[in-house]
């Protein structure tokens, strides 16, 4: 990866300066480091049809944690390799990933504080070939994601923020990043009111511009107006709802811009201390995956169920759907590719059991199911059953 | 060369930022300790305010937006299993008897305490365990990131250009406790030319056939010779031989 190894000496350069910072004898500091094991199985490995491959695969990630807490200041700082190996897999059998986190508030009055958070995502997913044909070109890829926001409260019920986000996305491939790199600037102000105990109302307005690197055909700008509401409904049952107008312009001409309505809704209910309730869901205009379309309208949702059922055995239920729907208007011209309606849906479900041996060291059996279905590419399901161990250091 | 001065002034400012307060960082956890009032100010921090140290004490920032608001905090830390007796409120006051309740349930002690709906019951439990928390500063320093800890991590359902997610992740990502991963197609480019007719084709395709239409022109039928015989022998025609009629096929 052309843009891995200079990123990294930095990366690592900075984590030594911090370490450098935190051996400060005056520091108070919380350093941990986590490790999860896992052997597993998954019956399609090159996401296929017809004619699929399983596989055994063994994932090992660990996972280092630097938290430093201080009277007006919070810093932290998690970083996340992920080494995965499969048995099966042509021609590379290892998978390589990594994650960065970066966490930093500030309260510079009692009024007047920071916010700033990164997360970057490096991902090695080699080409993989199967039966002679490329069933996956290689998606090498850098994922950043850098927000701020600016607070300042003014008065007990009132608080304005202004935000600024910058994303950035790069294939290692060329052909793939010719199309598919790109950055998205955003900004945005937002007026937050307690309007009771219980409720919070909030109205804010976004500015984002969504920039294809190789292709300004593909770009976009957006204007969202966006209305939101708080709620404690019961000490068991809160929840948030948030919806608005969007008004989306096209670089390409032809295309021309659409408005559409947002919005988003999230739920957490606590029927009992021991059983745990979260639903969510969110319909927009998204950036698209499938290219040549510039745009997708996205509808995503889960449902989770977590239940303690014993003091040491707890168990997790997930569920989530997902809905893009693709419009040949949205298409940007390239005669190589055809312009067609469609849509896609991708069904997840999934199950994981953990059992304490102790405070830090856990056993977990999880399953997982993915149903990808497409107008417009290849559909396919997958299975994942792993078994694992995860401790604490 | 460029990205690694990037990286390295990145993650350097950061640490820069963070030395000074680092600094005052001992001061700080001294004169909570021995100033009374100190004490008196911590005894009024908000269950909001003490929600937003704990997300992030607790390792759980990452699943949040950058400014998370006070319901978002309350929603991860109950996800999480933890919250105070009758549930968190903004502006209620962090009561000792909650304090020691939520420091248990974050430590994951909550099993050990003998009578759950005592507040007392959490204060003696942590007493007995020589847990020090007369102080919100106490508490959290007894704290550290949760050993599983759970989130929205693999699907953020947000719509806010500052808040949503990309479903660009490691395929190791859990949706509050449960793995969902992601999907391992990133980006999809199929739909070449070649593939177009065929793609047109099935996306046309009716589910009802229509009825044909009407021909032009009545299709003509084929023919048969019948021929009646009259008389026997011999060929010619005319006279009072055999009779020829062509007539349509009654079988088409």
């Amino acid at each position: 990866m052309k843009w891995m190894k200079p990123l990294f000496v930095g990366a690592l350069t900075g984590v030594l300066l911090c370490d450098l910072a935190v051996a400060a004898p005056e520091t108070a500091q919380n350093f941990v480091i986590k490790n999860r094991f896992r052997v597993g199985w998954d019956s399609n490995v090159y996401e296929e049809q017809k004619d699929k491959n399983e596989s055994y695969k063994i994932i090992e990630e660990i996972e280092f944690l630097l938290n430093m807490d201080m009277e007006q200041s919070f810093f932290g700082l998690r970083y996340r390799p992920t080494f995965m190996w499969w048995s099966d897999r042509n021609p590379d059998d290892t998978d390589l990933h990594h994650e960065f986190d970066l966490v930093l508030a500030h309260n510079f009055t009692p009024r007047l504080s920071i916010n700033a958070k990164n997360a970057l995502r490096i991902a090695e997913l080699p080409e993989l070939i199967d039966r002679g044909a490329v069933v996956r070109e290689n998606d090498d890829y850098l994922y950043n994601l850098a927000d701020v926001v600016l607070g300042y409260r003014l008065s007990e019920a009132t608080r304005v923020e202004l935000g600024g986000r910058y994303t950035l996305l790069r294939y290692d491939n060329d052909e793939v990043a010719a199309t598919d790199d790109y950055d998205i600037y955003a900004v945005g102000a937002t007026l937050r009111h307690q309007l009771q105990r219980e409720t919070a109302l909030s109205a804010d307005v976004r500015f984002e511009r969504t920039e294809y690197t190789d292709l300004d055909d593909r770009s976009s700008e957006s204007v969202f107006f966006g209305a939101g509401l708080e709620q404690i409904f019961t000490p068991n049952l809160v929840g948030s709802v948030r919806a608005g107008a969007q008004n989306k312009t096209f670089d390409d001409s032809k295309i021309g811009d659409e408005t559409n309505p947002f919005g988003d809704v999230s739920l957490t209910y606590l029927p009992s201390p021991k059983t745990r309730i979260t639903v969510g869901a969110g319909y927009s205009m998204f950036e698209a995956d499938v290219y040549p379309f510039a745009s997708q309208d996205r509808l995503l949702s889960f449902l989770t169920f977590a239940h303690d059922l014993t003091a040491r055995i707890q168990l997790f239920l997930a569920g989530s759907y997902q809905l893009s729907g693709y419009n040949r208007d949205q298409t940007i011209d390239d005669p190589a590719f055809a312009k067609v309606d469609g849509d896609e849906e991708v069904m997840q479900a999934s199950g994981r059991v953990s059992y304490m041996l102790n405070r830090r060291n856990y056993l977990e059996l999880s399953v997982q199911y993915l149903d990808f279905s497409s107008d417009l590419r290849e559909d396919f399901d997958r299975t994942r059953v792993e078994l694992g161990w995860r401790t604490q250091l | 060369m460029k990205l690694f001065l990037i990286g390295t002034a990145t993650v350097a400012l950061i640490a820069n930022l963070a030395l000074p307060a680092l600094a005052q960082e001992g001061g700080r956890r001294g004169a909570q300790q021995a100033s009374p009032a100190a004490e008196e100010q911590a005894k009024l921090v908000t269950e909001g305010e003490f929600a937003q140290w704990l997300v992030r004490v607790l390792g759980l920032s990452r699943f949040l937006p950058a400014s998370p608001t006070d319901l978002e905090c309350f929603q991860i830390l109950m996800q999480n299993g933890i919250m105070p007796r009758d549930g968190w409120q903004k502006d209620n006051p962090v009561t000792m008897g909650n304090l020691a309740r939520i420091v248990v349930l974050a430590l994951g002690k909550q099993a050990e305490v003998e009578n759950p709906d005592d507040d007392e019951s959490w204060v003696a439990y942590l007493k007995s365990a020589g847990i020090d928390f007369g102080t919100i500063g106490e508490a959290i320093e007894n704290l550290e990131p949760l050993p599983q800890p759970v989130g929205p991590e693999a699907i953020v359902t947000s719509t806010d250009p500052l808040a949503k997610l990309a479903r660009i992740n490691p395929p190791d990502n859990q949706q509050i406790g449960a793995d969902l991963s992601t999907l391992g197609r990133i980006s999809g480019r199929v739909i070449t030319k070649p593939d177009l007719p065929k793609i047109e084709q099935e996306i046309k395709k009716p589910t009802v056939k229509p009825p044909s239409p009407p021909p032009m022109t009545p299709s003509i039928p084929p023919f048969v010779k019948i021929i009646f015989g009259g008389g026997g022998g011999g060929g010619g025609g005319g006279g009072g031989g055999d009779v020829e009629i062509i007539v349509a096929d009654p079988g088409v």
